[in-house]
């Protein structure tokens, strides 16, 4: 009896001490492994040329031409207001035009950026690659200044039902919180 | 034994792959190509040797040693295991590619043979230094091991030898040179079980023709 | 339904344990030599692993993750497989002496069968729901069974065969398992 009784002893103290020195590593490690995980969930996020490490970032999925709605939620809350960042996906001259486009709270385009298209080159591709809609600082959901490009009116008219699409969405998404 | 002697003798006399067989699992599965074969070998490393220090410092004091023999099995399960999960965790924080190449093979290293082999066989009854001697042979000895594969794996199936990261040898021109293309088959499963297959006839049949040299000269 | 039989399709054939994951292998090349002790060994396996599957899945999903101590699994997943071997020895020694004679040997082995602990760490990875994990803990060791008897009647058939000397033993072992991967690897094409 008094073996069996050592032998649980010398198994308890080896599991504590075991087990504080994993705890103490995984409180090493556990923020960085967090932090690669969210870097490599969100790497599509990174071509909007925002800052990512300043923001928390969580998701939630939509159905219709807005499939995806990131929320960044900002660390240091007193000198970065908060963003959401939509995916949408409209048609124009193929199907498949998908844009990322950050608004923050005060309803302001911050950043977008194009993913992926199937448009033809020379016309619409080029639009997409080369020309600048200069959305950047509207105020949704008033787009009079996006400037479209001659000769890609189909393109042009697909970018800017993005940003129409994502300002009905950013409308009720902030509209709570204003 | 020198310590010198007690180092080397896991790389070729007792090399733990290809003479003792053992950790075969991780052998097959991760030699795809050397960085693997050098992430696993270093993650061996470190476990065998904290594993051999810890258990030959615990068996070291008679009295502990007393208490700790008849649950010697648990206590060895439960320190390698803590090993494990340390070099899990750290791997994942700083080498996240390398920790998703291997995948379940770091966490497996629980049950590696090697590890568990040289604490009950070596480290139980000889003093923490020669431990770790041992230790790091017998890991590097591994690390060689699976980097031979890797490499015969590597160069005939893809025609490169990545050594880290971007720190990569092209060899495609050979095959271009050849007119063939690099064998893919040796990538897949069969290449694997093909490569250590013959690595092990090979080291046999070295083996058998010392004996008959060693034969031949006592008959004479 | 569909994706049920979809994972246990996958787990038996296109990701084979032995043939594809390299799991167990110590075992398969040590034990694989008769039809009878591969089919103790694979039977033993079999117990095993939908035992200590269902357990480490139960602990992790209800004790590690409200806990969240999800980083000890590795540490816990061996002791509870270590421990439910040992359960299951005395158990089947107790009632069944005859099925202890079949078995009992291969039990302690298979505390180190990579592939026990394996199968846990791959259910909770995948985040399995309750039936897919009863579904692939099920069919990986049914694979494991079946490709190590396959294998073991090949291996006494090849007794008799003139091998030379430098491969008998592992090496032909080894060269015999390349070959049957090479069939398995063609199962890849159907999923």
């Amino acid at each position: 009896m008094k073996q069996g009784l050592t032998s649980g002893l010398v198994l308890l103290i080896l599991g504590i001490i075991c087990g504080l020195t994993l705890s103490v590593v995984n409180f090493l490690t556990a923020p960085i492994i967090m932090q690669n995980e969210q870097a490599k969930k969100y790497e599509s996020l990174n071509d909007l040329g925002i800052e990512m490490s300043q923001y928390t970032i969580t998701d939630s999925s939509l159905s219709g031409a807005i499939d995806t709605v990131y929320l960044l939620t900002p660390i240091d809350s007193q000198t970065n207001p908060i963003i959401r960042v939509y995916s949408v996906t409209t048609t124009g001259f193929s199907e498949g035009l998908n844009m990322m486009i950050a608004v923050d709270e005060n309803m302001i385009v911050v950043a977008y950026v194009t993913v992926s298209h199937q448009e033809s080159p020379g016309y619409g591709k080029d639009t997409l690659e080369t020309h600048d809609f200069n959305m950047v600082g509207a105020v949704l959901p008033d787009t009079t200044q996006f400037e479209a490009k001659a000769k890609t009116t189909v393109t042009c008219d697909a970018v800017l039902l993005c940003f129409d699409l994502v300002a009905i969405q950013a409308t009720l998404d902030f509209g709570g919180e204003n | 034994m020198t310590a010198k002697e007690n180092f080397f003798k896991g790389f070729v006399k007792e090399n733990p792959l290809f003479i003792s067989a053992l950790g075969m699992c991780p052998a097959l599965a991760i030699t795809k190509s050397i960085e693997n074969a050098i992430g696993m070998g270093i993650a061996v490393l470190f476990v065998l040797v904290f594993s051999n220090l810890l258990v030959s410092l615990i068996t070291m004091n008679p009295k502990i040693r007393e208490k700790v023999m008849p649950v010697r099995i648990p206590v060895y399960i439960v320190l390698i295991a803590s090993l494990v999960v340390i070099v899990e965790m750290v791997m994942e924080a700083f080498l996240p590619d390398l920790f998703e190449t291997l995948g379940v093979f770091i966490p497996l290293i629980v049950v590696n043979c090697i590890i568990f082999g040289r604490a009950e066989a070596y480290a139980g009854d000889h003093k923490p230094l020669e431990s770790v001697v041992d230790g790091a042979g017998m890991a590097l000895g591994f690390t060689g091991a699976i980097m031979i594969i890797s490499l015969i794996r590597e160069v005939l199936g893809a025609g490169s030898i990545t050594i880290w990261g971007n720190i990569k040898l092209d060899l495609t021109f050979i095959f271009d040179f050849l007119g063939i293309e690099p064998i893919s088959m040796f990538l897949q499963p069969v290449g694997a079980f093909f490569t250590l297959g013959f690595i092990l006839a090979a080291i046999a049949a070295i083996q058998n023709a010392k004996k008959n040299k060693t034969s031949k000269e006592v008959s004479k | 339904m569909a994706e049920l039989i979809a994972i246990a399709f996958a787990a038996f054939f296109v990701e084979n344990v032995l043939l594809t994951q390299f799991l167990g292998i110590c075992s398969f090349i040590g034990v694989g030599k008769k039809r009878s002790s591969s089919l103790g060994m694979g039977l033993a396996v079999v117990v095993v692993i939908i035992l200590s599957s269902v357990v480490t899945w139960l602990i992790y999903n209800f004790v590690m993750v409200p806990l969240e101590i999800e980083f000890m699994k590795t540490i816990v997943f061996i002791l509870v497989i270590a421990a439910l071997v040992q359960m299951i020895e005395i158990i089947i020694k107790r009632f069944s002496p005859s099925l202890y004679k079949a078995l009992g040997i291969y039990l302690p082995l298979i505390t180190t069968n990579c592939a026990v602990l394996g199968v846990a760490l791959t259910n909770v990875k995948e985040g399995y729901n309750f039936s897919q994990m009863i579904v692939y803990a099920t069919a990986i060791p049914l694979g494991y069974l079946f490709v190590m008897y396959i294998y073991a009647i090949i291996r006494e058939k090849m007794e008799f065969s003139p091998i030379p000397k430098a491969f008998q033993g592992i090496p032909i072992a080894m060269v015999l398992a390349a070959i049957l991967a090479l069939i398995f690897s063609r199962f890849g094409g159907l999923a």
